[in-house]
């Protein structure tokens, strides 16, 4: 180990309030940093506060290269086991430890860990370096030793935005030069991400800024269809489409499929940015027939304990929203340390805070890492000799999982049924077998593979709705996108997709990486070089393309920072009937028997106001919005439909009368409250 | 859409043409591409130097070498940078004193300094410096970089990969095709469905039987809109 310096000579003050022999300089705390004595004993903070001798008996998972975040030294980097948790610790000889928590389950990284495997890269890298990787994260361009091809590319069109938010990083401030590439450049990075080889890019996210501000997004969507990518996305606010609903059939026109839309919570508080207009926003992707997948970042302390609420809102909405992708928060760039202990959290933390808030129905079973997929893709490539898309990342940057309704409301996630190691490690061995053999043995030993796929699926917790096996079936046999569509289409795709920052930086993980920014130079980055180091690559390339500010006021008279800035009304948002549609009529799932029966803990801070609204703004609807509210009866049940669709004959339901009885008293009497059924 | 469609709608063109009348734009920030576009050029003929027969010592090791490799990286007057520990050796592409752009410069002379300023002397008879032409040598190659290898589909050898590729090749472009005429098939029904455009929707087919029990065509179903849920 290298040396480390001497770690109780520098600050007294600290060591005193959080005991003898902590290393002083753990996670940077500044001499002037104030601990708490609460927080030390916080089983959230213990971690952080563990002396080096402790900290060095841990049990060592595996090693790294990982950088220093003050210096940004190239370091040796220790993935250790501390409890239930995966952490990270790295020494430089400069600014002494740094300890940061990974991952937050110790069983999970091991289990998502078995998935982990190199993809392809590239056959044409946009950009040869001589140090022959050497000097990664900082040759990349992208280089000849990245390990996954571009999975999702992301293309900023304008660093405009409409809004200031707190933990944003990417947005022009006043002053500051505005980045807006013509059509023609968008374009020709569209057509790059296309040339990639062996596997071209499919599926682009264009974003900003607020990429519905750049005054020529109908073109820069058309023009990304012509290119020929099947998946386009518009990573916003969704504000500038809620309030112009007639953008989104334009866009959708155009070729756009999905809004990748922010959502940072259900209620006005943990989701300032958006929470008013996201309803306006619903309507207008209903009404042009977008898909949307929900975006929330998640911050711990600040909106951790509504991510079940957040679910919860998608599956309200499920004709509309497609998926609800989390990304905990990204702490990029210096921040005091006590903020970062208290604000980190880790896949595996939202994880388990969404199997608390969800009765359990969504519990840490229910995921797989991302690269789990390549077993599949694997299996595909081998019976056709057809590329397909590589999800290669690293098994922790990403988690996910489907979500199925049944019936009767029951929300089943795909683990539940499916045997999912077992299946991939079923079609691993159908790969290895394949190799070598002619195009006709290859076809005999993939139909011996598909029709044992049954094996590995239990139908007795199947959805009554759904036939998974034949929805994979289609897949492995037709593997087309339309195919991958139909099993969006009768489920929902919960995510997670954590990137990295200085303090849990993973050169490991990078060059994993699959999501990428194109650049206007030419140039294709990982995600977490592009925004950990911007100085190095996003700020830097962006102001060498950029319009300074004082040219752009030349050439855009009427125009000013603050004229691009959103103000809402509240008042008026509130009174409209797709707020209080959205918001009123909102069931909670979780309360349901079938789903645990037990409320979601946030559900109700979530709508409270509207009842008021109602009685303030829709006087003539309020009886109704105040009965519908208090039901815990799904919008799309009647009463009536419940108690026939009830069906338990009996049998099943939790209230103990006989069937006879029932019939006599006309029904259980439950109400289809506290029906087990 | 052609290119030169594309270039017709720019509004930014339009931007560009008013900037220059204003005097606020250098010529020398765009160029015209292949396809007759202007495109943001921030330089062209720039300089590549190379200080060679560094001592390791002074490097430190490979993770300072990369450590020095960033600290030169994130100056706005060099475009790149790449310290080579094991060569002895550190390769810079910046924007010298005296070019033809509006970006910042500096002179080679401030960059010996700098590196001097990092434990790094330099070997005076060990620089070579050449002209460096950023669009055609850096702009270029990422936009149209050549293949230096060639993977093949899992489960595959480069030599059955080989004698498939031209079918592969040929079945992708035929599906590429179809995919866009089927995109642009849908995009014209729905530019009607959604009154974007005036024309009528094709009638749904109803079979013989269909017709005698008086249906009218299918349906869309609620679900079928978009995310489907049974029972819900």
């Amino acid at each position: 180990m290298p040396n480390q310096g001497n770690p109780g000579a520098a600050k007294p003050e600290v060591e005193v309030q959080i005991q003898q022999n902590i290393v002083n300089n753990i996670n940077n705390i500044r001499p002037e940093a104030k601990v708490d004595s609460k927080d030390a004993m916080d089983p959230n903070l213990v971690v952080y506060h563990r002396t080096m001798e402790e900290i060095e008996k841990m049990p060592v998972i595996e090693k790294t290269m990982t950088v220093c975040p003050e210096c940004k030294l190239i370091i040796n980097g220790t993935i250790y086991k501390d409890g239930d948790n995966v952490m990270i610790r790295k020494y430089c000889p400069e600014h002494n430890w740094t300890m940061e928590k990974y991952w937050e389950d110790y069983d999970m990284y091991m289990k998502m860990k078995r998935y982990n495997y190199y993809g392809r890269g590239f056959d044409n890298p946009n950009y040869i370096n001589d140090t022959k990787g050497a000097n990664c994260p900082f040759d990349c361009g992208m280089c000849e030793r990245h390990k996954s091809h571009t999975g999702l590319a992301n293309v900023v069109v304008t660093n405009r935005c409409h809004l200031s938010c707190w933990y944003c990083f990417f947005y022009a401030k006043e002053g500051e030069s505005i980045y807006e590439p013509s059509l023609a450049e968008v374009d020709k990075i569209f057509r790059n991400l296309r040339a990639q080889k062996p596997i071209p890019a499919n599926a682009i996210q264009i974003t900003g800024g607020e990429p519905t501000m750049a005054p020529e997004i109908l073109n820069i969507i058309k023009s990304a269809k012509d290119a020929g990518f099947d998946q386009i996305q518009l990573n916003t606010t969704g504000i500038n489409l809620g309030l112009n609903p007639e953008l989104a059939v334009k866009m959708r026109h155009a070729g756009l499929s999905t809004l990748y839309m922010s959502f940072d919570g259900v209620s006005p508080r943990a989701n300032p940015k958006n929470h008013w207009e996201a309803p306006l926003a619903l309507n207008a992707a209903r009404k042009a027939g977008i898909g949307v997948v929900l975006v929330p970042t998640v911050i711990r302390t600040i909106n951790d304990h509504e991510l079940g609420a957040m679910i919860n809102f998608a599956l309200n909405n499920n004709d509309v929203v497609k998926a609800i992708n989390f990304q905990p928060v990204s702490l990029v760039g210096r921040m005091p340390s006590r903020l970062r202990e208290k604000q980190r959290i880790t896949i595996p933390g939202a994880i388990k805070q969404i199997e608390e808030q969800t009765n359990g129905v969504i519990g840490k079973d229910a995921w797989f890492s991302v690269p789990y997929v390549g077993g599949i893709n694997k299996f595909i490539e081998a019976l056709t000799g057809e590329y397909k898309y590589d999800l290669s990342i690293h098994f922790a940057c990403g988690a996910g999982s489907y979500l199925f309704i049944d019936t009767d409301n029951k929300i089943i996630p795909l683990t539940k049924f499916v045997d999912a190691a077992g299946l991939i490690e079923h079609l691993q061995r159908a790969v290895d077998e394949m190799q070598g053999k002619s195009k006709m043995s290859r076809k005999l030993i993939a139909l011996k593979a598909v029709t044992g796929l049954n094996r590995y699926i239990d139908k007795q917790y199947q959805p009554k709705s759904v036939n998974f096996g034949k929805l994979l079936l289609s897949i492995l046999t037709k593997h087309d996108f339309a195919s991958m569509g139909k099993l969006q289409m009768k489920s929902m795709f919960i995510g997670m997709m954590h990137f990295q920052d200085e303090y849990t930086y993973d050169i490991h993980r990078v060059e994993k990486c699959d999501i990428h920014y194109a650049q206007p130079n030419g140039e294709v980055m990982p995600f977490c070089s592009f925004n950990v180091f911007p100085e190095m690559y996003r700020d830097k390339v962006q102001r060498q393309y950029s319009m300074p500010a004082t040219e752009w006021e030349k050439t855009h008279p009427n125009w000013s920072y603050s004229k691009d800035k959103y103000t809402r009304n509240i008042k008026e948002i509130e009174a409209s009937p797709a707020y209080i549609k959205t918001y009123k009529d909102m069931v909670d799932y979780f309360a349901m028997p079938v789903n645990g029966g037990k409320g979601l803990a946030n559900f109700a801070t979530a709508r409270p106001k509207i009842a008021q609204q109602v009685v303030q703004n829709a006087a003539g609807a309020t009886s109704s919005v105040t009965s519908q509210m208090a039901s815990p009866i799904p919008k799309h049940i009647t009463v009536e439909e419940k108690e026939d669709s009830c069906g338990c004959g009996g049998g099943s339901c939790g209230c103990g009368r006989s069937a006879e009885e029932k019939e006599e008293s006309g029904g259980c009497g439950c109400g289809g409250g506290s029906c087990d059924c | 859409m052609d290119h030169r469609d594309i270039k017709e709608a720019s509004k930014y063109q339009q931007d560009l043409e008013r900037e220059r009348q204003l005097g606020g734009a250098v010529e020398e920030d765009y160029i015209t591409d292949e396809q007759g576009n202007k495109v943001r050029m921030p330089y062209r003929m720039i300089k590549e130097v190379r200080f060679s027969n560094i001592s390791q010592k002074d490097m430190v090791d490979p993770q300072h070498a990369a450590r020095l490799q960033y600290r030169l990286s994130i100056m706005d007057y060099i475009i790149k940078a790449s310290v080579n520990y094991a060569r002895s050796r550190i390769t810079i592409i910046y924007n010298p004193k005296g070019a033809k752009n509006r970006r910042e410069q500096i002179s080679q002379q401030e960059l010996i300094e700098f590196l001097a300023k990092e434990g790094v002397k330099v070997d005076m008879a060990q620089i070579t410096e050449r002209d460096y032409d950023y669009v055609k040598e850096f702009y270029n190659y990422a936009y149209f970089s050549p293949t230096i290898r060639e993977h093949p589909p899992y489960g595959y050898t480069k030599e059955e990969w080989a004698s498939m590729k031209d079918e592969y090749m040929e079945k992708n472009k035929k599906y590429n095709k179809e995919k866009l005429e089927k995109f642009q098939a849908w995009q014209k029904e729905y530019a009607v469905s959604t009154g974007l455009e005036k024309g009528t929707v094709a009638p749904q087919k109803v079979s013989v039987l269909g017709k005698l029990l008086g249906k009218k065509g299918p349906k869309m179903k609620k679900d079928e809109k978009g995310f489907w849920f049974h029972g819900v």
